[in-house]
């Protein structure tokens, strides 16, 4: 502890000095926690983005086939009993194709339950034109929703009838005509130019199926999707479950790119701001050189002087890591309130809000990095003290 | 008589470039414990070099010291580190005290290596510094002490770890003659109820006269 002692008063015999390293540091730190909170909540957005865009949480189908009547009651009524899950859906998707008459073009599309669909993304399926899908086709005339590319490349408006061609489960083609009731963008342009959403029943009519591609699970909490999908592979083997990481494998490309260029980043910032210690500990290091002697002569040895001056660059990084710690938290704050709104990202067409996550985990390894990059900084110089020479040192002014 | 400190043929010379600038030329010398020896000499006549090679803050270019009948000119950084921080004290001219701790706390720093409790340690520097006149300037930093009282305190430092032998590279150079009598007062003093071994250096005719035995010295050599 009186080595501790020493080294905080040796740190204030130059308050000016050792102010402008604890405001260096203290900006590196708020900089590396801003860009890492940005960092986080854009993985999180992009996190929830996939799993809200329609993906869900896990997604059960049957291998080859679709999920039968029978298989759908089944698993739907043990996932009800199960509190994690806020709700299931029910899905068939298809490739086919849609024409006017004259045009025909090739669709992804899906039958949907929109009311269910609507819970998962509040923002799902936007409207441009018309309005949205009935919530059972089977009770009404057939419709569908475009989006908005597809609907310009046939001329579409709601209104207008239109044919859908898919192949059934059973293998043959089968045509019905839509009445289109809308127009929606999904945000991203090859998306809208493709696809059609149809209701529910209507899908299944269109597929000749009384069951569903696949049954999607929501769940209350993200976290809680790796337990829920073993649990459900462990009651229901024979089915294909599989998670929205598994089904969106670009987020984890997406999050390895971001976090390596950050990396890289941080370490270049962290080795900038280090060397402002460093170069506080050289300057103090060639004004003490006499102390350091007489330290040397009291029988003190050159590893505990040395360890002393990492001892004040840890306390400098402490100052300056907790100083940024506050202010990073308080700039996150005030930019998180202040709404701002980031430009649209590659392949969307909406902006979305800036958010900086502050998250006490990383709060509190950034502050245990900057205290041990500002300790190893201050330990850099003092290799000139492993071969002082006693006399030599005692010789300085 | 079993000597305390021996040392034979010491030889050492700096280098300024190319020029080699001897400042002992075969100096050999003999301490009985308990003695308080006055090396005496003009200034450049090789006393500091002497005081520093003698106490292994400084390797001779060749000769032999033995304290206590072990070599030290040989011995290795941490065996010299130890060896300072119990055999050996040190007063230097101009004090050498750290500006960041208290004068208690600058006489503890020989002990905070040491494995020795808090409170021990303190009661240890509490009665040196006690001892040298200061038991009322304990908290005070160096730079709220005169120069004297300095000094005092950078005995107390050399003194505190009960070293056999405490050098001491002319401790009153910076003092005004009254002072630099009382703390040769002091040395002689301590000298006497300790039984440390005490050599000092000086070019002050005046102060050489506390010393049991002087030893002169001319360019380097010994001579008397």
């Amino acid at each position: 502890m009186k080595w501790v002692q020493m080294s905080w008063r040796n740190i204030w015999r130059h308050t000016r000095r050792s102010f402008l390293s604890a405001s260096i540091l203290a900006f590196g730190t708020i900089a590396l926690l801003t860009a890492i909170g940005f960092m986080l909540a854009s993985f999180n957005g992009l996190r929830e983005a996939t799993i809200r865009g329609g993906l869900g949480h896990i997604q059960v189908s049957a291998p080859d086939k679709v999920l039968q009547p029978n298989d759908l009651r089944e698993i739907s009524e043990k996932l009800k009993r199960e509190n994690r899950v806020r709700f299931t859906m029910q899905r068939v998707v298809f490739e086919g194709l849609i024409s006017n008459g004259p045009n025909t073009v090739a669709v992804i599309g899906s039958g949907i339950e929109p009311e269910q669909e609507t819970r998962l993304s509040g923002g799902f399926a936007p409207i441009v034109a018309g309005s949205g899908l009935p919530a059972d086709g089977k009770n009404a005339s057939p419709s569908a929703l475009l989006g908005i590319g597809l609907a310009a490349k046939l001329g579409a408006k709601p209104g207008d009838s239109l044919t859908l061609l898919a192949t059934t489960v059973q293998g043959v083609l089968n045509a019905i005509d839509v009445e289109i009731v809308g127009t929606f963008t999904t945000g991203v342009p090859e998306l809208d130019a493709r696809q059609v959403l149809l209701p529910f029943g209507t899908g299944q009519s269109l597929l000749n199926t009384q069951g569903a591609s696949r049954l999607i699970v929501v769940l209350k909490d993200t976290e809680n999707t790796p337990v829920m999908a073993a649990w459900l592979r462990g009651v229901f083997p024979n089915f294909k479950v599989a998670t929205w990481h598994e089904l969106a494998p670009y987020y984890e490309q997406v999050v390895t790119l971001y976090k390596n260029i950050f990396t890289v980043l941080g370490i270049i910032l962290l080795l900038v701001v280090s060397m402002s210690v460093t170069n506080t500990m050289l300057m103090a290091i060639s004004e003490r050189l006499r102390e350091m002697g007489t330290m040397l002569a009291l029988g003190i040895s050159r590893w505990r002087i040395r360890v002393n001056f990492a001892i004040e660059g840890a306390i400098m990084g402490g100052l300056g890591g907790a100083t940024g710690l506050i202010a990073a938290a308080a700039i996150a704050t005030l930019m998180n309130f202040a709404g701002i709104q980031m430009p649209p990202p590659p392949g969307r067409s909406s902006p979305y809000p800036l958010v900086i996550f502050v998250d006490p985990y990383t709060y509190a390894i950034m502050f245990a990095i900057i205290i041990v990059a500002a300790a190893l900084a201050a330990w850099l110089p003092t290799r000139r003290l492993a071969r002082l020479e006693i006399v030599e040192a005692l010789r300085q002014n | 008589m079993k000597h305390y400190l021996v040392a034979v043929d010491l030889k050492k010379e700096y280098r300024h470039g190319a020029i080699g600038v001897p400042a002992l030329r075969g100096v050999s010398l003999r301490v009985t414990a308990g003695e308080l020896i006055g090396i005496c000499g003009p200034s450049g006549s090789g006393k500091s070099t002497l005081l520093h090679v003698l106490a292994g803050l400084d390797r001779p270019d060749s000769g032999r010291i033995e304290i206590d009948g072990a070599p030290i000119n040989v011995a290795d950084e941490s065996k010299r580190a130890t060896l300072l921080g119990t055999e050996i004290g040190f007063v230097f001219q101009s004090f050498n005290l750290v500006p960041v701790l208290s004068a208690r706390e600058n006489v503890e720093l020989p002990l905070w290596p040491k494995p020795f409790p808090e409170h021990e340690r303190r009661s240890m520097a509490e009665t040196m510094l006690a001892r040298v006149g200061l038991k009322d300037r304990m908290d005070h930093r160096p730079d709220a002490l005169s120069g004297g009282q300095q000094q005092r305190v950078a005995i107390a430092r050399a003194l505190v770890g009960k070293p056999s032998i405490v050098f001491a590279d002319e401790p009153t150079a910076n003092l005004d003659s009254k002072t630099a009598e009382d703390l040769l007062q002091l040395l002689a003093e301590l000298n006497r109820d300790l039984g440390t071994t005490f050599i000092f250096s000086t070019h002050d005719q005046k102060t050489i006269r506390f010393a049991s035995r002087i030893v002169l010295m001319h360019d380097g050599e010994v001579r008397a």
